[in-house]
């Protein structure tokens, strides 16, 4: 029983740390379509100031992690004036290449500035005994965290005047420029909003895993898959897929090997995409 | 980049076609003395008579630079230190410096460049198996001496190449006699999934077997995995005495930090042949790290008259360049080695350095006496224990006097460099 119990603890961590990891990519493309190959480094970006500031301030973890958010929205705030505005309507590759390329530059960034070994934080609360078990306080707390998230997006996008506006910018920008929606100041918005909450998942994934340069990269990908297979509906299609692509690969992981777990993760998305090439979400009614 | 460019001799032919402005003037001045300091060819081929060209290649850009700068740090030291000694045979060394960016590519190429530069005498280089066995076969059929600063797997088998780390055997029977005596005698493996990890946890069942220690399970993890919750679920149903990590990379520091939040770092031990080589005592906190232990021959906190003086003399160079690990002190042994050598031979030329260092000198260095065993191109070297303290250092827990090498290749045989294989000039591929 209690290792049923931990197998579905596990479980739902790896769905809230993929969802904690996706959210912030799937909020710029799913509104703005573009492809943010710099994800990654806006994690990376979010975690180190987390670190900094539990180390230098003593902050708690999660205050900190909003920190972590503040920073990376005024970097995402440069990078849409200087980088991302001269190319919306232009190719989406045009966009990768532009953010692939400030990935590198960010990463060496953090080299520069963290050097290679820079010492982290310790995950916080202790563990917790469920049976013969022994579970990671912090990683349960990652679950309601992570719906915490998601509940707090979903309110942003519905009941806020911005929310709508982007909404409405994203759907048709033409007519919601012709119905006096200031779309620059919109997009800017919404650029910066995906990378603080990139910049908080990265503080809220600090504590568990090695904050170095280039943690950034190993979430690109699976976050990515999770994005893709969620479909239009960027918010309850991108829990929809994390929830089935972060529950197939923890189940498979503890019933095989990590490897295997992996792969299940990659192999559900490709058949999830063969079938439903629009994602999870194409046939919704719903645009969130 | 590399850092020292006679690319740029080229330039004094087109300085001559530059109208002379006043700009073009200044600009070629600079150009001009830039290239007279970065030593154009004809300077170098007239400066041969008291100098002679080594060449390093590591990572000092790109995720491998964890490793590489210190490597590099530690190779300038070294040359630095033997020209202020004397040189080589009366002659300065010149360090030619490629920084390969953690791309294997670029460790092919300069290779290429090194090979066909008629003076480079020697080389010390590389950092994982796949960048060395880029470099190796290229250096080799250029007759370039290559020397491999990091621990590795084995497999190697090339007259022309000298492995300084120790390899599996030499740091994994140290480490599951220690687990057998101070922990039971159950051992889980984690290790990394690629050929190192394999290769290691291959070593790892038969050294086990042969201590009487029973493995209770085998994970292999891929490297870009940092989400360790289902690893540490089926290690708490195994409930092994002891933990063997070969797990390697930033990823896989994170088993660390959810091993420690899970409260399991307290009751069972973790032993490992890897930790700590990217300084991962650092990275993570004293309460995380603290009772683990891992197995090089050599540590920051041995006391030693040789290790004083070595690392007095770096930090002087490198104030805050960090810890210095097992692989950029076996760049420093490297070095003193091939000069023995050369000394000893009283040329550079290959052949008869090779035949030098097979001889079965001695060299004593920061990590304590070192002695080539010929057959496989390995150190016979002293291998200590040690167990990560509450502040994150290393504490010496036992020291395990000249540990042989092994020459055997896991499932595919022996190399032996001094009878069959003398002219062999490959990789045996380990088989698991």
């Amino acid at each position: 029983m209690d290792s049923v119990l931990v197998v579905l603890f596990s479980a739902a961590t790896s769905v809230s740390t993929l969802l904690i990891a996706s959210i912030g990519l799937a909020v710029i493309f799913g509104l703005m379509r573009i492809i943010n190959m710099a994800h990654g480094e806006f994690l990376m970006i979010g975690a180190f100031t987390t670190v900094v500031l539990v180390r230098t301030l003593g902050l708690p973890v999660l205050v900190a992690a909003l920190g972590g958010a503040v920073i990376a929205a005024l970097l995402g705030f440069v990078v849409e004036i200087v980088l991302i505005r001269p190319l919306y309507g232009r190719r989406l590759v045009d966009t990768l290449l532009v953010t692939f390329g400030l990935s590198l530059m960010l990463f060496q960034l953090a080299v520069n500035i963290f050097g290679t070994t820079s010492p982290g934080i310790s995950t916080p609360f202790g563990a917790v005994a469920i049976g013969e078990y022994s579970v990671s306080v912090y990683s349960l707390l990652l679950i309601p965290v992570a719906g915490l998230l998601m509940l707090a997006v979903y309110l942003v996008f519905t009941r806020t005047k911005y929310g709508l506006l982007a909404r409405a910018a994203a759907q048709n920008p033409e007519m919601a420029s012709a119905l006096g929606v200031d779309a620059r100041k919109i997009n800017k918005l919404t650029f910066m909003f995906g990378a603080a909450l990139a910049g908080l998942g990265g503080g809220l994934l600090a504590p568990i895993v090695a904050v170095s340069p280039g943690m950034g990269q190993s979430y690109i990908g699976q976050a990515f898959m999770t994005v893709i297979t969620g479909g239009q509906a960027f918010l309850l299609g991108t829990l929809a897929s994390a929830a089935a692509l972060g529950g197939v690969q923890n189940i498979v992981a503890q019933l095989v090997t990590t490897f295997w777990g992996l792969a299940a993760l990659f192999l559900t998305s490709i058949i999830i995409l063969r079938f439903m090439p629009e994602g999870i979400s194409a046939r919704w009614k719903r645009q969130l | 980049m590399k850092c020292n460019s006679y690319i740029l001799g080229g330039t004094y032919g087109k300085l001559e076609s530059v109208q002379l402005t006043r700009r073009a003037i200044l600009k070629g001045a600079v150009v001009a003395s830039g290239a007279a300091l970065l030593s154009a060819p004809a300077v170098l081929r007239a400066a041969a008579q008291d100098e002679i060209q080594v060449a390093s290649m590591f990572d000092l850009t790109g995720n491998l630079n964890i490793y590489g700068v210190q490597q590099m740090n530690v190779s300038k030291y070294a040359i630095e230190a033997i020209n202020e000694a004397g040189g080589v045979l009366g002659k300065k060394l010149v360090l030619n410096a490629y920084d390969t960016q953690s791309k294997i590519e670029l460790y092919s190429r300069y290779a290429q460049e090194i090979g066909t530069n008629e003076q480079v005498a020697a080389v010390v280089a590389c950092f994982t198996g796949a960048s060395r066995e880029a470099a190796r076969p290229v250096l080799s059929r250029f007759k370039k001496l290559l020397f491999f600063p990091t621990i590795d797997e084995g497999g190697e088998c090339d007259r022309f190449c000298f492995m300084q780390g120790t390899d599996c055997v030499q740091q994994e029977g140290p480490l599951i006699e220690w687990a057998a005596k101070n922990a039971g005698d159950t051992l889980y493996v984690v290790a990394a999934d690629y050929v190192y990890g394999h290769v290691a946890t291959a070593w790892t069942k038969a050294l086990a077997e042969k201590a009487g220690v029973k493995i209770s399970g085998v994970e292999f993890i891929p490297l870009e995995v940092s989400d360790f919750s289902s690893t540490i679920r089926k290690i708490q149903s195994a409930k092994p005495a002891a933990i063997m990590s070969n797990l390697v990379g930033s990823n896989h520091i994170a088993f660390y930090r959810q091993f420690a939040a899970a409260g399991l770092n307290g009751s069972i031990p973790i032993v490992s042949p890897v930790f700590g080589l990217g300084n991962e005592q650092e990275i993570l906190s004293a309460e995380e790290t603290k009772g683990i232990v891992v197995s090089y021959s050599y540590f920051e906190t041995l006391e030693s008259p040789e290790n004083k003086a070595f690392l007095e003399g770096f930090r002087k160079k490198n104030a805050d360049s960090g810890v210095v690990a097992d692989t950029p002190a076996q760049v420093w042994i490297a070095w003193h080695q091939w000069k023995q050598a050369v000394e000893k031979a009283g040329t550079t030329d290959i052949m008869p350095v090779v035949e030098a260092l097979e001889s079965g000198m001695s060299y004593t260095g920061p990590a304590g006496p070192v002695t080539v065993d010929a057959p496989s191109h390995r150190n016979i070297q002293n291998v200590h224990l040690a167990k990560v303290d509450a502040n994150q250092k290393f504490e010496i827990i036992e020291k395990f006097e000249q540990v042989k090498p092994t020459r055997e290749v896991v499932g595919a045989g022996a190399c032996d460099l001094t009878g069959a294989d003398q002219n062999s000039h490959r990789m045996i591929e380990p088989k698991f």
